[in-house]
C-alpha cells in the first residue's frame, strides 16, 4: 500500500528526499495545470510553479499533519498567485494571445477531418470561457479538476466559506456548460 | 445522476480535453535537486553543530592527554628512574641520626620508588628519634642540650623550609617542664612570684642572674610577661 501524502510530507521532513520525490510525481501535474491555467503567460507561470514547490521545501521542518498536504500545497499555491494578482494590480488576463491558443484535441485514427476541426475549435472555446471566468470561479474550478477537492477543501484552501466556494463552483460550471454547445 | 451531475460530468470530460500538460524536465529536475540539497546530511544545516561538538571533544582528548602524561602523576616508571637517586640522598643524614631508619631504608628502594616522594616520607625519622632522646635527657647537662640542639638543627635543616622548627622548641618547653628541682623553671618561678608580691627589685636582680647562669635558656611568652617587670 502506498504510503498517504502526509506520511511522505513527514519522511521528507525527516530527511527521506526520496519520499519527496514521491510527493513531487503525484502532484506536479496538477499543480502546474492549475498555475497555468490561473495564468496566462507561461513563464510566470513557471515561475510561480517553482516558487510554490520551493515553500514547500523550506516549510517541511514546520509542517504538521493538520489538513491534507492536497489542500496545504494548493493554499500556499493560492497565496502566491494573489501576490501575483496584487502586483499586477488585481488585472485579469485577457482571452487573446499566443498563450490562449488551446493545444491539440486527442482525436480517434478514424475522425474526419471536418469532425477534428470541430473538435478543435469545441476546445478552444472551452479553453476561452474558462479562461474568462472570474479569477475566484476559475480557481474553485481548477480545483475541483486538478486536485480533486471537495466544497469544503476548496473553501479552506482558498480563505473562503463554504457556501461561497459551492457558488463559486456552480457559477462556474454553469458557464463552461454554455461553452459545451451542441458538441 | 441528476442534470447538474451529468453537466459537471461533461464539462469534466471537456476539461479533460485541454490536455495533461507538464512541467518542463528541466524544472523538474531544478525542483527536485533543491529538494535534496536541503535534507542533505552534511548540509549547512549541521555544519555548526558539528564543528562545535569536534572543538569540544578534541579539546578533552587533549586535555586527558596531557594530564596522562605529565611525570611524577600517574605514571610510575619514569618516575622510577629519576626517583632512585633522590632516595638515596637522605640516607647518610638518616643513617647518622637514626641508623636503624638508615638501616631500613636501604634494603627497599623499589618500595619507596613505588610509594610516592620516598624522600619526604624517610625525612620524618630522625624526629621520631628526638623527643625519645629529649625525655630523657637532663636538660640542665648544658653540653648535652648543645648536642641535642645540633641534631635538631641538622636534622631540621633536612626539612626544606624549616617547617618543624616551632614543634622542636615546644618539644623542649615540655622536656623543661619535666625536669627535677632546682631546675630553671623552678628559679623562673620563684621569680614570678617575687614579681607577683611586688618586689621588683628582687625579681629584677634574680632575672638578671638567672640570664647569667642559664645564658642559653630560652623563656616561653608566657613566662616572660610573668617574670619581666612591666
Amino acid at each position: 500500500m502506498a504510503a498517504g501524502d502526509e506520511q511522505l510530507m513527514l519522511a521528507y521532513r525527516g530527511g527521506d528526499a526520496g519520499a519527496f520525490e514521491q510527493l513531487y510525481a503525484r502532484h506536479k501535474g496538477g499543480l502546474y495545470r492549475f498555475v497555468l491555467r490561473s495564468i496566462r503567460d507561461r513563464a510566470t507561470a513557471e515561475e510561480l510553479y517553482q516558487e510554490v514547490w520551493m515553500r514547500v521545501i523550506e516549510a517541511r521542518e514546520r509542517y504538521e499533519e493538520r489538513a491534507k498536504f492536497t489542500t496545504w500545497l494548493y493554499t500556499i499555491a493560492h497565496n502566491r498567485l494573489v501576490d501575483h494578482w496584487r502586483k499586477r494590480g488585481l488585472q485579469l488576463v485577457s482571452l487573446d494571445g499566443e498563450e490562449g491558443a488551446a493545444p491539440e484535441p486527442a482525436a480517434d485514427a478514424g475522425y474526419e477531418p471536418q469532425r477534428i476541426a470541430e473538435a478543435r475549435q469545441g476546445v478552444a472555446r472551452f479553453a476561452r470561457a474558462l479562461e474568462a471566468l472570474p479569477a475566484a470561479q476559475r480557481e474553485a474550478f481548477l480545483l475541483h479538476q486538478e486536485a480533486e477537492m471537495s466544497v469544503a477543501e476548496i473553501a479552506q484552501a482558498t480563505g473562503c466559506g463554504e457556501e461561497a466556494a459551492k457558488s463559486r463552483l456552480r457559477y462556474a460550471t454553469a458557464k463552461l456548460k454554455e461553452a459545451l454547445g451542441d458538441d | 445522476m441528476t442534470d447538474d451531475e451529468k453537466v459537471a460530468r461533461r464539462v469534466s470530460q471537456k476539461y479533460g480535453e485541454l490536455g495533461a500538460e507538464e512541467p518542463p524536465r528541466a524544472l523538474d529536475e531544478a525542483i527536485l535537486a533543491a529538494s535534496r540539497h536541503a535534507v542533505r546530511p552534511w548540509s549547512r544545516r549541521w555544519a555548526v553543530p558539528f564543528s562545535i561538538a569536534a572543538v569540544l571533544v578534541l579539546s578533552v582528548t587533549v586535555t586527558l592527554r596531557m594530564q596522562h602524561e605529565q611525570p611524577g602523576i600517574e605514571s610510575p616508571v619514569p618516575q622510577a628512574k629519576e626517583s632512585a637517586p633522590q632516595a638515596k640522598e637522605p640516607v647518610p643524614v638518616a643513617a647518622s641520626a637514626a641508623p636503624a631508619a638508615a638501616a631500613e631504608a636501604q634494603p627497599r628502594p623499589k618500595a619507596a620508588v613505588q610509594k610516592q616522594r620516598p624522600v619526604v616520607r624517610k625525612e620524618p625519622e630522625p624526629f621520631q628519634a628526638a623527643p625519645q632522646d629529649l625525655a630523657a635527657a637532663p636538660l640542665e647537662i648544658p653540653s648535652r642540650r648543645d648536642a641535642m640542639r645540633s641534631a635538631e638543627s641538622s636534622a631540621a635543616g633536612v626539612v626544606a623550609g624549616n617547617a618543624a622548627a616551632p614543634a622542636m622548641a615546644q618539644m623542649r618547653a615540655s622536656a623543661a617542664k619535666a625536669a627535677p628541682a632546682d631546675t630553671p623553671e623552678r628559679e623562673l618561678e620563684r621569680i614570678a612570684g617575687l614579681r607577683a608580691r611586688g618586689m621588683h627589685d628582687e625579681a629584677d636582680k634574680a632575672l638578671a642572674e638567672f640570664r647569667k647562669r642559664y645564658p642559653d635558656y630560652k623563656m616561653s611568652a608566657a613566662m616572660l610577661e610573668r617574670v619581666e617587670r612591666r
